[in-house]
């Protein structure tokens, strides 16, 4: 089954209806298979044109792998968010490969988590116990597309860091937040890698070390706008990621003084060459 | 405090750089017409190149055999980059180098980011050994057909079980960078005879000019409400200018379009002076205006 498929996509009315369902609580977080039924043979479910659609019966063995991950998590006597998050971005790296770039896609998630898995994604957050509160950061957990999704930020986790540092426990929660915020350690995974290494092998802890990440992405971002870099380069990110330590080590008052008088390379179009 | 300087780092004067051309599938193709077809089987083929003088690599004191042409692809949504490379070549007087990168369907969507640079090494320090010597072509490039213009879904409100109103926006953003594509959403009540109007481009100006006021308001007042309830100690502008496709580079824009201010004075005169952020909006919107 390592053969590319079309992931189902919720559309995005759809996807508000049931994620306000959710959080009012007017739907009871549960697999509901007609439901599901419904929304995977609408029409407009996958796109025209693509890999083969997954089938039914595919979905429902995903959903059953994560539903075992859960249960195992939850008896795994550790802390259950931390194992939650483990275990699930196991089976969501096991199905990567099918998917391919369908993970990449907002209503993607929003069909995984509001119709495949409300009972799973609920388990992972406490719901606000006023629905009318500002519930903002519940509906951030369920909105596809978000960073802060229940899910797709474990997916995302796996695929930037790889198996062996999301294994090895070796980021904390700050360090994945801050990594993966800025565009340029989210696309380049090599570079978020190495950073992750340096970031781990530092040695330094607590606030210090949110402070410490934070100002060698900062570095790094600054240093985007006068080298170019590239996962295929490697040597030269390990030189990138021993400056950018020592822009953070000599930064201890949090902020930097930074002369840049060149634009920033993932801005608008330029046609031509800047003269000045 | 430290200082990092990044300037004065030589930059190369003139470049001839070529448009950034498209091959699907074998065939050549309009960059605004790929979500037509695009899917995640497909292959794409970007390709560039660029001719600088000879003597022009002196001016910035690198051997040319040492610079690169460099095409990079980045996709936001499947957190993954792609570059490939090539050198110049000599021909009489000029250096020529073309780049050419193709991309798997199955590792992009939505919609990707091409740029192109000259790079070579500018000093000794080894991380400058890639820096940016020219900035070639750059563009962002939907693949999802969805994610060209506004996003909008039409629909009825009744069918919905909403209350009536011509339209609504969807906000789901929850912090001032997220990407705007993906972030809000425009929801058009096709029961409403001005919006079947609008869609059919029939539509009374000031209908127009209505909705994009409700835009203008809507997302303006999101970067009012977030920024208000977080802790960052940059200014909007700031933050707008680091993240181009976010929702708050979306609100900067309709302020200096509709109000003709900043962002951040237009957050504070969301919050202080609601009667002439309404005021300025209508004036900056155009409506019920009469054009002679």
């Amino acid at each position: 089954m390592n053969a590319l498929r079309s992931f189902p996509r919720l559309e995005f009315k759809d996807a508000n209806k049931l994620r306000h369902a959710l959080l009012s609580r007017t739907r009871l977080p549960t697999f509901d298979r007609a439901l599901f039924e419904e929304y995977l043979f609408s029409p407009n479910a996958f796109p025209a044109t693509g890999p083969v659609r997954i089938q039914d019966d595919e979905l429902l063995k995903f959903r059953d792998d994560c539903v075992t991950a859960t249960e195992e998590a939850s008896t795994s006597g550790g802390d259950f968010k931390a194992e939650f998050d483990l275990a699930i971005g196991r089976q969501l790296s096991n199905w990567a490969p099918i998917a391919g770039s369908d993970f990449g896609v907002v209503a993607v998630w929003d069909f995984i988590t509001l119709v495949l898995l409300p009972d799973l994604a609920i388990q992972r957050f406490d719901l606000p116990d006023d629905d009318q509160s500002d519930n903002r950061g519940a509906r951030s957990r369920l909105s596809g597309g978000n960073r802060r999704h229940v899910l797709q930020r474990l997916w995302r986790r796996r695929a930037v860091f790889g198996s062996q540092i999301v294994e090895g426990r070796i980021l904390t929660e700050d360090d994945y937040g801050s990594l993966l915020e800025r565009k340029l350690t989210l696309e380049h995974r090599q570079l978020a890698r190495k950073v992750a290494m340096k970031v781990a092998n530092s040695g330094i802890q607590g606030s210090a070390r949110r402070d410490y990440t934070r100002a060698v992405t900062r570095a790094l971002v600054q240093m985007s706008g006068v080298v170019q870099f590239s996962d295929s380069d490697l040597q030269h990110l390990d030189y990138a990621v021993e400056h950018a330590d020592s822009v953070a080590r000599q930064d201890n008052s949090r902020s930097m003084t930074v002369e840049v008088n060149l634009p920033a390379v993932d801005t608008k179009a330029m046609p031509k060459a800047r003269s000045r | 405090m430290s200082k990092v300087t990044f300037y004065p780092y030589p930059r190369l004067q003139s470049v001839q750089w070529s448009e950034l051309s498209v091959n699907f599938d074998g065939e050549p193709y309009a960059l605004e017409k790929l979500p037509d077809v695009w899917d995640a089987n497909s292959e794409v083929t970007f390709r560039v190149s660029a001719s600088v003088d000879n003597e022009l690599f002196e001016t910035v004191n690198v051997d040319s055999s040492s610079s690169l042409l460099v095409v990079e692809v980045t996709c936001r949504d499947t957190a993954y980059s792609l570059t490939r490379e090539a050198s110049f070549t000599r021909k009489v007087d000029v250096l020529d180098a073309v780049a050419e990168i193709t991309v798997s369907g199955s590792s992009v969507s939505e919609s990707i980011e091409l740029s192109a640079f000259i790079i070579g090494p500018v000093d000794k320090q080894p991380w400058l050994r890639r820096a940016v010597l020219a900035e070639g072509p750059s563009s962002r490039v939907a693949l999802n057909s969805d994610l060209v213009g506004f996003p909008t879904s039409v629909f009825s409100f009744v069918e919905e079980q909403l209350p009536p109103a011509p339209w609504r926006l969807a906000v789901t953003a929850e912090d001032i960078e997220a990407p705007f594509a993906h972030s809000v959403r425009l929801e058009l009540n096709e029961d409403f005879q001005v919006v079947r109007d609008l869609i059919a481009g029939k539509a009374n100006p000031s209908v127009h000019a209505d909705l994009v006021s409700s835009i203008a308001r809507v997302l303006i007042g999101t970067i009012a409400g977030i920024k208000n309830s977080t802790s960052d100690s940059r200014t909007a502008a700031e933050v707008a200018k680091e993240a181009p496709n976010s929702i708050v580079a979306a609100a900067t824009r309709a302020s200096e379009q509709y109000l003709g201010s900043t962002i951040d004075s237009a957050i504070n005169m969301y919050f202080r002076q609601p009667e002439l952020f309404d005021y300025k909006l209508l004036t900056g919107s155009d409506l019920y205006r009469m054009k002679s």
